[in-house]
């Protein structure tokens, strides 16, 4: 514990690596949320995953008091987390049932034909967001936390500091847009 | 998948749809066609520019989902379930037939955040009994995971109850799997079973007092379940409840060190709409966290819904904050929809059942502070087992306020303690309930013997006469008239007559003369009615011996309004005629006129002052005070309604304590001494206020020695005299002179609570008991009551009891006070210390009662300190201090002295 506290000192001091290193040592746990979200997709409520990550987050101020920038920040990089950990993980269950090839598998390699839909269009989702973040960072990020994360509206929109109205209309048109990339 | 009709090409590497320039693109076009209907967004696309052709179909397709239904964006909403049977890597592959420790799966009973649960048996095939294994998912297990298992779980399996479900057995499989074996129930969550079967609130509520059992049984095990909620208290199709996961919480904590409020038991949250206060913030945990977590089930079971009402529970940091800041809303009142889906609890009919008694049980239950929660699962079910037998429950109805705190803490006479009490239920409709309650009630506890005397021939008692106007709009002036012909009457010394408290303790009820009269020991009732349309008044009285039946007089009066003084004149004489009473009346005509006024309207206004006055609440004083003044301008030599006046600016000063306040109070009280000092009123007024305003106890003393002289047969006087007596420490004359109040007024909880307060600053236990047990009687939910049957208790060493008693007491600042002395009594060092501090912090204002504390626990300079505090902000507990028993040990320390100086009391 000792060394979170120094961390959290440290970035207190608004000391950026520290946070990153703050953030990284939160890794194991989010890697666990995100295995639980894997598994259960969209059927447990939005509350579950927000309040897991916020429980993470609660973890790690106990020590003190982070700013409301660095919730924010940490809300958005969770959400990168998970993202990262869902795509690996159904990148190892197609090379498993590959029987293991240990090929780098993208989309455009040609497998489609024995990748389940949904696995696919997990994947696709996730580089057809790799390109949204170079054209609309915004409606990429709020895609993450939506699509990956599992975030309600709500905290989306404390997260990023916009309204949830914004959320709205960005997660619509991501969606749309994201939707005609996987066609 | 892309099943175009042109398959015959190879599948195509599959470039991404979209360049991120033309995302770019298609971001910006949305802008404008989202807002767009059908129409406007058909012939937007017909306008589209030529360079977005590229996008164009995908624009089709996304603005206009009836064309080419394409199954991605209308499934692209969130994350695909990618599959639930096979974990990650690690776990031994779970599927039927596999092993787990001793057990073999036979199929997936279901599955939430991170534990599965299996049906299975032993694979050994010893017992051929299905278990329902439970298979917590956790990473980051501790590696003493084994050895806490096996303490654990000696603990869980020990717990056997018909309504809780078995835990069989627990371990960690030979792959590091945890597992634990349970027993395996059928049923519904009660929430939906209740539901299903339309059941109504009694049904329900039996239902729930089974859970009760079940949960009082393992907490007397140390055994608290932490995670309570209908989906762990399924009722079978016998309707049966049973228990789940008792204790499976605590067994499996990751880590202790690291638990966070909402560390979850299997690596997923709690449920926090159930969870209780104190387990959201991550501090210590005990069984009364799983009564919380009930009353929210109980509330949910009696409205159809949870008790928050949180904009949008997504965001667990603002529930938390909400959760501590919230007021929950009566179930009463948030009944959407009759409990019982068949229409049996329309919702009228449910919202009276639920108002008033059951609001306040699921309101104590669900108080955020855990001290003032039920103290366990057995009292709890008591209360409702009481509330469904239609017996007066023990949770404190709600009602009264700080305020209402600050008017019982005062050494108020005129209205007894009952009286606020009931005005605090009469907005409900179980008002009537209530009175009936208190009617069955048994009022015949025995007076101290040293009271008892024969019923004297001379003695009556002035009921409330009847309102008899077309709209029954009189009240205020047909109560008005009895008073005053108590008021009358009592100046004559051979006549013994019964105080407003008690004889008007029986309104509204039809009870038997008989009956009134044994209760109120006298052998002589006058009752009435009275009449009053426009300038024309109606009144009629009889006068009654009890014991024969016999009317002594009777007689109608059709007289103009202005005669109304006439007529009392008239009743009164009438009455003493009839008992052969001497009417030697200490004061001379002229002195009875300086009670009255000439002007009707005067005393109109005044006899609206008494009825807002005795109301009790917070709006009455402000009534009281506005309409007193109108009948002093109406008629400066009123003295009467200045002496009331004064008493009701007093109390409505003492609100806000302001002092300003207190100062005309004063001033009101010396006008009416120098306008009528023939007059008791007066005296009675200035003497009390310069008692509690001034700290002026001999001035107070002489006050009320003069108007006790001029109104012997005035219990209220005599009973301000007697608390000024004890304040000034003879607590001989006290008790004498509240004996006397007692015999005038014996239905008077106030009374009957001080004079046991008396007894017991005299050492005089015995006596005290049966006095506030009438007191109680009388009125069951009295604060102040329980909170000094508490300190009795402590005096006799019963500190146990004590403590029960102290938490009757609904108003926190009392409960609590009683509570750290009653734990410090009993050894409970920190947990005294806990509720003091707490009390500190959350509750400005009870200076007295902390410095009590302190003092209890040892700590005088504390003690002294916060002394200090209360007699600057002029405490009222703290104005007895001389015959209060935990300071007594303190008599010899300087700083008391010095106190009482600045107190101008004798040392």
């Amino acid at each position: 514990m000792t060394q979170l506290t120094e961390l959290l000192g440290r970035l207190q001091a608004g000391d950026t690596e520290a946070r990153d290193a703050l953030f990284a040592a939160a890794y194991p746990e989010l890697h666990r949320l995100a295995r639980a979200r894997l598994r259960d997709g969209g059927r447990n409520t939005l509350l579950d995953t927000t309040c897991l990550v916020h429980e993470s987050y609660l973890r790690f101020v106990r020590a003190g008091e982070l700013r409301a920038e660095d919730r924010r920040a940490f809300f958005a990089y969770a959400s990168q987390v998970m993202r990262s950990v869902i795509v690996n993980s159904v990148r190892e269950r197609i090379a498993q049932k590959r029987g293991g090839d240990g090929q780098p598998l993208t989309l455009s390699t040609n497998i489609v034909a024995n990748v389940a839909d949904d696995e696919a269009t997990v994947l696709g989702v996730h580089e057809a967001l790799d390109a949204l973040e170079q054209a609309e960072p915004r409606l990429a990020q709020v895609a993450q936390m939506r699509y990956f994360g599992g975030y309600s509206e709500q905290e989306i929109a404390e997260t990023l500091g916009i309204t949830e109205r914004t959320v709205q209309r960005d997660w619509e048109k991501a969606r749309l847009i994201l939707a005609a990339a996987l066609r | 998948m892309n099943t175009s009709p042109h398959a015959l090409d190879p599948a195509p590497d599959r470039p991404m749809g979209l360049s991120i320039a033309q995302m770019g693109q298609m971001s910006r076009l949305l802008d404008e066609a989202l807002p767009l209907d059908e129409p406007g967004r058909r012939l937007w696309l017909q306008t589209l520019a030529p360079e977005y052709q590229a996008v164009a179909q995908a624009l089709r397709e996304a603005l206009l989902p009836s064309e080419a239904q394409s199954a991605h964006i209308q499934g692209l909403t969130t994350l695909p379930k990618l599959g639930a049977a096979d974990e990650a890597s690690g776990a031994s592959g779970l599927h039927p037939g596999g092993r787990v420790g001793p057990y073999e799966l036979i199929r997936p009973l279901g599955a939430g955040g991170m534990a599965e649960v299996w049906l299975a048996r032993r694979a050994d095939g010893a017992f051929r009994r299905e278990v329902a294994l439970k298979l917590p998912m956790l990473t980051g297990l501790r590696a003493d995971l084994s050895q806490r298992f096996a303490r654990e779980r000696d603990i869980l399996a020990s717990l056997e109850h018909p309504q809780i479900a078995r835990l069989y057995d627990a371990g960690v499989s030979a792959e590091g799997l945890p597992y634990l074996a349970m027993e395996y129930v059928q049923g519904q969550p009660v929430t939906s079973w209740c539901d299903a079967h339309g059941l109504g609130v009694t049904a329900r509520l039996q239902l729930f007092l089974q859970i009760l059992e079940a949960v009082q049984y393992a907490h007397e095990k140390q055994v608290i379940h932490r995670d309570l909620k209908p989906s762990n208290i399924l009722v079978t199709e016998s309707g049966q409840v049973r228990l789940l996961d008792f204790g499976v919480a605590k067994l499996l904590q990751v880590d202790e060190a690291d638990q966070t409020p909402l560390t979850s038991v299997y690596g997923r949250a709690l449920t926090p709409d159930y969870a209780s206060p104190e387990l959201l913030r991550g501090d210590a945990v005990d069984p009364r966290s799983d009564l919380y977590s009930l009353g929210v089930l109980l509330y949910e079971l009696l409205t159809g819904a949870r008790p928050y009402r949180l904009k949008n529970a997504a965001s667990i940091g603002l529930l938390e904050q909400a959760i501590a800041a919230l007021e929950v809303g009566k179930p009463s009142t948030r009944l959407k929809q009759p409990v019982d889906a068949h229409g049996a609890g329309a919702p009228p009919h449910l919202a009276r059942q639920l108002r008033g008694d059951l609001d306040a049980i699921v309101l104590k239950a669900l108080a955020k502070e855990p001290a003032e929660r039920y103290p366990s699962a057995t009292e709890m079910g008591q209360d409702l087992q009481r509330f469904l037998d239609g017996e007066p429950i023990r949770a404190q109805r709600a009602g009264l306020t700080y305020r209402a705190r600050k008017f019982l803490l005062r050494n108020r006479s005129v209205a007894a303690v009952s009286a606020i009490a009931l005005a605090a239920i009469v907005a409900t409709i179980g008002y009537a309930l209530h009175r009936e309650r208190i009617a069955h009630a048994s009022l015949a506890a025995p007076m101290p013997v040293s009271v008892m005397k024969p019923v004297s021939d001379k003695s009556i008692a002035v009921l409330p006469f009847l309102d008899m106007s077309e709209k029954k709009d009189q009240e205020y002036f047909s109560d008005g008239l009895s008073d005053e012909l108590i008021e009358l009457l009592g100046k004559t010394p051979a006549l013994q007559v019964i105080a407003r408290t008690s004889s008007f303790y029986f309104k509204g009820r039809s009870e038997k003369l008989e009956t009134i009269a044994a209760e109120l020991r006298v052998a002589n009732i006058l009752e009435g009615s009275v009449r009053k349309s426009g300038d024309k008044l109606r009144v009629t009285a009889q006068l009654i011996r009890v014991a024969s039946g016999e009317h002594l007089w009777s007689e109608t009066f059709d007289r103009d309004l202005h005669d109304v003084f006439k007529v009392q004149d008239e009743i009164a004489s009438a009455v003493v005629a009839a008992l052969k009473v001497h009417l030697l009346s200490t004061q001379p005509a002229a002195a009875r006129d300086e009670l009255r006024t000439e002007i009707i309207e005067a005393y109109n206004q005044y006899l609206r002052g008494m009825e807002a006055y005795n109301r009790g609440d917070d709006d009455g004083f402000q009534h009281a005070v506005a309409a007193f003044s109108a009948a002093t301008a109406l008629d400066p030599r009123y003295a009467a309604a200045y002496a009331r006046l004064a008493l009701a600016r007093f109390w409505q000063a003492d609100e806000t304590s302001d002092l300003a306040g207190y100062d005309s109070a004063l001033a009101a009280a010396d006008k009416a001494v120098a306008l009528a000092p023939g007059l008791a009123a007066g005296y009675s007024a200035r003497g009390f206020l310069r008692a509690i305003c001034q700290f002026d106890f001999a001035g107070a003393q002489a006050d009320l020695d003069t108007a006790v002289a001029l109104s012997p047969g005035d219990a209220d006087v005599l009973h301000r005299s007697a608390v000024v007596l004890a304040i000034l420490g003879n607590l001989p004359a006290a008790i004498a002179r509240e004996q006397a109040a007692l015999a005038l007024d014996p239905l008077s909880a106030e009374i009957n609570m001080r004079l046991a307060f008396f007894y017991v600053a005299n050492q005089q236990f015995a006596q005290a008991r049966p006095l506030y047990d009438k007191a109680l009687t009388i009125a069951p939910t009295s604060i102040r009551a329980w909170y000094n049957l508490g300190d009795l208790e402590l005096q006799e060493h019963r500190p146990q009891q004590a403590l029960a008693d102290y938490r009757q007491s609904a108003l926190p600042s009392f409960s609590l006070t009683g509570q750290a002395k009653a734990q410090y009594a009993l050894g409970h060092y920190d947990e005294s210390r806990r509720i003091l501090e707490s009390l500190i912090s959350h509750h400005p204002g009870d200076n007295w009662e902390i410095a009590e504390i302190c003092a209890l626990q040892g700590d005088a300079d504390r003690a002294f300190e916060w002394a200090e505090r209360a007699y600057a902000s002029r405490d009222a507990g703290m104005t007895w201090i001389k015959i209060n028993w935990v300071f007594r040990g303190l008599h010899g320390d300087a700083r008391y002295k010095a106190l009482l100086h600045k107190m101008n009391l004798p040392e």
